[in-house]
């Protein structure tokens, strides 16, 4: 039985169970804890969106989830499949888009793809076939016979990236950044082949800390941080339960202290100093918000180094959860 | 066959880089070319009959003498034995020369080993001066002791028999036992010498494949696809197996047409490069598995080679180096594979004959390939 066999048999035998899930995963890296009793449940056929800052512990769950890392405890399944137990069978349903270009630039896109199809136990006509099809879903049919992806441009490289991950028709894909450093139109093609495989059963884990993708693309969320999934569900349902508005202020030293002096006699609004020394005012209502800022700025700094009002929005769900923006942002 | 797919992706990316032809095939091609042009018959190796003796044992009646005359050239280690031991030293080739003291003191005879030439020729002239030089300064002191015993009727006869007598006759007899051909023609140096040299040097490639395929990502693509880490990494060395057998084939077929090198039997030369190869690529590995960036594990490959093919005599024949660097060839894979190359291709030797050379090179692979697999790193931190 080939690989590609055994992976639709494996399918076959896991319909009803989730997609993923992971129970109370914990890996350490020379004492330091990067994935910290992880648990998560993603559906079969949900497109999910997993934000976090750099550190968060993202690459290493996915390392978990792709069997290339083994947690120090927990369970990780795959459609029902133990990671553990069965790495090949997960392996065979499982597709990753990794944040590197993870394809030899000196070698065509065509030969690229035969590569990694091979590497799926695909042969013959059914590795051609699946090759042409994984280039038609990303739109390179045209540049198929070039000599070298090397001269692809940085789009072009990002869609083969994808492609390669398809080849082998997985139930779960997983995509860890897959639009970085790419032009508009790449990446609305993008956007369009995952809705498209998305809307053909596959369900889709999508990795980034460009907020709104995840807002353009998922229907549920699970954000991340320090290890641990600290919030998760769909996304109208995170929105309306930690959507606030937010006024994010730079003051000097003296203006801050009075600033806080003044917010003491407003028991209504929550605040609070940022590791990087922004005050930081959260208010359900955004007219609230406009009012404290205008007061602020009347009374204690006409002239604030920054000042931001932000309206409900994932970024200001992230920051009101973990008290920092989403680091590389 | 996933492994086979991983060697023929490899070999796709190898045949594009340019490098990789001057690296490994190019530059040992030039070396050994014009070296064996420029250096022609240095070594001596091959038909040439010069006379030589190098002394370093002296017997008989006037070995004091000669002992003294030898201890005047600087760089001679010498010994007194008697005349039996002294030959038996050059026959087994412990010592590159003798010379030997008849027991009426009229005649020196320098007994020496034909496979040392070029060092035997430079220090002849200096011994022979050193002996003319000592008997000399011995019949200067005996006229002037003539000198002042003059008055005397026996002092004038005295004095010209010291004027007249002969000078010590030097002759030279060659070992019968040492055989002139261990000397190398510049071909026979030079071609197996930089094969071995840049057949080793496959290992900064190694690295080089290794650490960019890791970078890139492509390796965690590869680990994330159901395929052995095993296959990966057999597939990744058999390009550089393969190139390695077309090194020696084509620096070798080089030697054959260009300079009429011997190449001996066949099945010898195959196995010895069997075995040479395996141990370069297990050296590869184990280069790369103990660096943590590539342009590291190219700097100490880089080093490693070039050092370790030097003191295995790949430049310079073994013979002209001193005891202990002839030890210490014996202690890098190269010197044993340069040593059995050149019983192929000098002395003609067999499978048979090459199997110790080849068992020790099949020694360090396993060694280079154990500590590379135990160190290897599929994947960074």
């Amino acid at each position: 039985m080939t690989t590609a066999q055994e992976a639709m048999a494996g399918c076959a035998a896991s319909e009803s169970a989730a997609a993923l899930e992971l129970s109370g995963i914990v890996k350490s890296f020379d004492h330091v804890r990067a994935v910290d009793g992880t648990s998560w449940t993603v559906q079969q056929g949900d497109f999910v969106g997993l934000l976090g800052p750099n550190g968060a512990g993202k690459t290493t769950l996915i390392s978990i989830i792709a069997g290339l890392v083994k947690g120090d405890s927990g369970q990780a399944r795959v459609l029902g499949i133990d990671i553990a137990e069965e790495p090949n069978r997960v392996k065979g349903v499982l597709g990753v888009v990794p944040q590197d270009l993870a394809i030899y630039p000196e070698l065509g896109a065509r030969e690229n793809l035969q590569f990694f199809g091979a590497m799926y136990g695909l042969r013959g006509q059914e590795l051609k076939d699946r090759v042409a099809d994984a280039l038609r879903r990303v739109g390179l049919e045209d540049r198929a016979a070039r000599p070298a992806v090397g001269k692809f441009s940085g789009g072009q490289k990002r869609r083969l990236n994808i492609a390669a991950a398809l080849l082998h028709r997985p139930q779960v894909l997983i995509l860890d950044e897959p639009t970085v450093g790419i032009d508009p139109q790449s990446r609305n093609y993008i956007f369009d082949t995952l809705r498209e495989l998305n809307s053909e059963g596959m369900t889709i884990v999508y990795v980034t800390h460009y907020m709104q993708e995840v807002e353009a693309l998922c229907r549920t969320v699970a954000i991340v941080d320090h290890g641990r999934i600290i919030e998760e569900g769909s996304l109208d349902g995170v929105l309306a339960r930690h959507g606030t508005s937010l006024v994010r202020l730079t003051l000097h030293a003296e203006e801050q202290r009075r600033a806080l002096a003044l917010l003491e006699k407003h028991p209504g609004v929550t605040y609070r100093v940022t590791d990087d020394g922004v005050l930081q005012l959260s208010t359900r209502v955004l007219q609230d918000a406009v009012d404290l800022v205008t007061t602020i700025l009347k009374d204690i700094a006409p002239n604030p180094e920054t000042c931001q009002i932000l309206p409900p929005s994932l970024e200001t769900v992230f920051i009101g959860l973990t008290g920092n923006q989403l680091r590389d942002v | 066959m996933k492994t086979l797919h991983v060697f023929w992706k490899d070999l796709l990316i190898l045949s594009k880089d340019r490098g990789t032809y001057i690296n490994l095939f190019v530059l040992p091609l030039m070396f050994s070319v014009v070296l064996t042009i420029a250096l022609g018959g240095v070594f001596g190796g091959g038909k040439s009959d010069s006379p030589v003796a190098i002394p370093v044992a002296a017997s008989g009646v006037q070995a004091e003498a000669v002992a003294k005359a030898i201890t005047s050239i600087p760089g001679i280690t010498w010994r007194t034995a008697n005349p039996d031991d002294a030959r038996a030293a050059v026959d087994q080739g412990k010592s590159i020369g003798a010379v030997l003291v008849a027991e009426d003191g009229k005649g020196i005879d320098f007994y020496e080993d034909p496979s040392q030439l070029t060092n035997a020729q430079l220090l002849y002239g200096q011994i022979s001066a050193a002996l003319e030089a000592n008997r000399a300064a011995s019949q200067a002191a005996r006229l002037g002791q003539v000198a002042k015993a003059s008055g005397n009727p026996q002092t004038e006869a005295q004095g010209a028999s010291i004027l007249t007598e002969p000078s010590l006759r030097l002759t030279t007899s060659q070992s019968g036992t040492r055989d002139t051909s261990a000397q190398p023609t510049a071909a026979e140096q030079y071609i197996p010498g930089f094969t071995v040299a840049f057949l080793f040097f496959i290992a900064s490639t190694i690295a080089q494949y290794l650490f960019m395929e890791r970078e890139r990502g492509t390796l965690r693509r590869l680990l994330i696809s159901p395929v052995s880490r095993s296959s990966i990494l057999v597939g990744k060395l058999l390009p550089t197996v393969l190139i390695g057998f077309v090194q020696v084939v084509v620096i070798f077929a080089v030697g054959r047409l260009a300079f009429g090198m011997a190449l001996g039997n066949p099945a010898a030369l195959i196995l010895v490069t069997c075995a040479a190869v395996a141990a370069a690529n297990g050296f590869g590995l184990m280069i790369t598995s103990l660096s943590k960036t590539q342009a590291q594990a190219t700097g100490l490959a880089t080093l490693l080679v070039f050092t370790l093919a030097t003191v295995a005599g790949c430049y310079v024949p073994l013979s002209f180096m001193p005891g202990f660097m002839q030890s210490i060839a014996l202690a890098t894979p190269q010197g044993w594979a340069m040593q059995a190359y050149q019983s192929i291709i000098m002395k003609g030797a067999d499978s048979l004959e090459v199997l110790p050379s080849v068992a020790v090179l099949i020694a360090f692979s396993l060694v280079f390939f154990g500590i590379g697999l135990v160190r290897f790193r599929f994947e960074e931190r």
